[in-house]
């Protein structure tokens, strides 16, 4: 098991709208691509932030690669990627990759020579050029090179998609697939874009108002409904009608 | 984590102004002034015109200005950092908030030694040339307690941005703070000579003396380095100045295990 947390609880209490994540049981098992899908400010960054330590639960007991969230041993084979993200902006995408690969306890052999191949497969020919000077889309590259630099066996992707047209998106993707053919990953992903995890989900988790309200496997969504949308939208679509 | 931190701060251009400011002092000297070695073997003075200043005025001043490129410059990559966006990014590694914090003291004190180090390289050739001379003891004096100057406000400053998460609360207000320890060093004499009687307010301010890291005791032995070499070096005041370093060292450390992200 990669990921197990039980009855976690945290609560904003300054906040002028009250927050309370209530996640009772949630599991990842190795190899799964698993997506927690629901709308803005339903708690999902939040979840995330609470598995890796970030943020500290109220409540409740995470255990990451078999060691306690708090162990900082159970992140040596995870990486994340947050949904926001600050690079070092005086730092060319090569030195950030390099600099952030250098905080691993187990940095790739050969350090050098697997950027290059990552940037070949991500199609990055921008690699000294200083992060200040990147658009949005390539700054969001460079995170996913630097989240996807080390052989790691649980990667936790926070909106990854953001700000990515079609095609690097499905370069992407099929990235994704390599490494769960090749060495067996597991994926946490978040994400709005829902026809991104279509057909790549084997399980699914939806969130509201900082609970899970409903989860369902591949094989159980495809009995019920076309698509991740249809699902989605069964759940979280205002069925009120429109009034002028 | 150590070298990730070292590299963030060499690029920090804002303190390559502390290289530029000896710099230009070395070829000022160079150009219009002199130097005139002292009777002892650990000292100097600058004859600029008419003008003849002694070695401990000509530090005092570079070094005040050396400070002051400090504050401003290293509190700048630990407050980026602090941020959400780029904590999220490092602590999500397998780093713990104690490594992130120590390795940040450890990079900031490899930075200031290595400027520390290229001063006295510029000053070594000044001295070298104007008047063949090398005060070991002088030099020495600088390596050990210039970036121990400049940790003394680090800490401070550290402290102020964990709490107030902002790069100019943290800068000012450690300043100011750590300032005020030049004063608490001559507490006692400051309270005779305003004549306050209160035996409460002369344990508070005594107790705060020890709380504030010691920047003033700094300056004070630099002094005595300057006059005497380190035979007249104050053991007693170097083992207050350490001591007054750890409170709010250790209260930035608990405060920063504590914090969210």
């Amino acid at each position: 098991m990669i990921l197990k947390a039980e009855n976690i609880t945290k609560a904003y209490k300054s906040s002028a709208d009250a927050f309370r994540l209530k996640i009772d049981d949630f599991v990842i098992e190795e190899g799964s691509f698993t997506a927690i899908l629901g709308p803005n400010g339903s708690g999902k960054s939040t979840f995330l932030k609470v598995i890796l330590d970030l943020l500290f639960a109220d409540t409740g007991h995470i255990t990451l690669m078999g060691k306690s969230h708090k162990n900082k041993e159970s992140r040596v084979k995870l990486s994340y990627l947050p949904e926001n993200f600050s690079l070092p902006k005086n730092f060319t995408v090569r030195e950030v990759l390099q600099s952030f690969a250098g905080l691993k306890k187990s940095p790739p052999e050969n350090l050098d020579l697997r950027i290059e191949e990552l940037a070949d497969a991500f199609d990055v020919n921008y690699l000294d050029k200083k992060v200040k000077g990147l658009s949005k889309g390539m700054t969001q590259i460079t995170a996913l090179m630097n989240t996807f630099l080390s052989d790691d066996q649980f990667y936790i992707l926070d909106e990854p998609f953001n700000g990515l047209d079609a095609v690097k998106k499905k370069g992407i993707m099929d990235y994704i697939f390599h490494l769960q053919d090749k060495r067996n990953i597991s994926i946490l992903i978040t994400t709005h874009i829902l026809s991104d995890i279509d057909k790549t989900c084997d399980h699914l988790h939806l969130i509201k108002d900082g609970q899970i309200i409903e989860e369902a496997s591949k094989s159980e969504l495809q009995d019920q409904f076309d698509t991740v949308e249809s699902f989605y939208l069964h759940h979280f679509e205002n069925k009120e009608p429109i009034t002028s | 984590m150590i070298r990730f931190i070292t590299r963030t701060i060499f690029k920090n251009k804002a303190l390559w102004s502390w290289p530029a400011i000896v710099l230009l002092f070395v070829l000022a000297i160079m150009y219009w002034g002199d130097i005139a070695a002292a009777q002892n073997s650990y000292s100097f003075s600058v004859q600029v015109g008419d003008l003849n200043l002694s070695a401990a005025m000509v530090m005092s001043q570079i070094i005040g200005l050396i400070t002051l490129v400090c504050i401003i410059g290293f509190p700048n990559h630990f407050s980026q950092n602090l941020k959400s966006e780029r904590s999220s990014l490092i602590l999500s590694k397998p780093i713990s908030r104690s490594d992130f914090f120590f390795s940040d003291l450890a990079a900031v004190s490899i930075v200031a030694v290595a400027y520390t180090l290229i001063t006295l390289l510029l000053l070594a050739i000044m001295l070298a040339i104007k008047a063949a001379i090398f005060p070991f003891q002088f030099f020495l004096g600088i390596l050990l307690f210039l970036p121990l100057l400049i940790l003394t406000y680090y800490i401070t400053i550290v402290l102020f941005l964990t709490i107030t998460n902002s790069y100019l609360a943290g800068a000012i207000l450690g300043w100011f703070i750590t300032s005020l320890s030049a004063g608490l060093l001559k507490i006692e004499k400051l309270i005779d000579l305003f004549g306050i009687e209160s035996e409460l307010f002369r344990y508070f301010m005594v107790a705060l003396s020890y709380i504030i890291p010691s920047a003033g005791g700094v300056e004070e032995l630099l002094k005595q380095i300057y006059s005497g070499g380190f035979s007249a070096l104050d053991g007693g005041l170097l083992a207050f100045i350490l001591v007054s370093c750890l409170p709010l060292g250790l209260l930035s450390l608990y405060i920063f295990r504590k914090k969210e992200f």
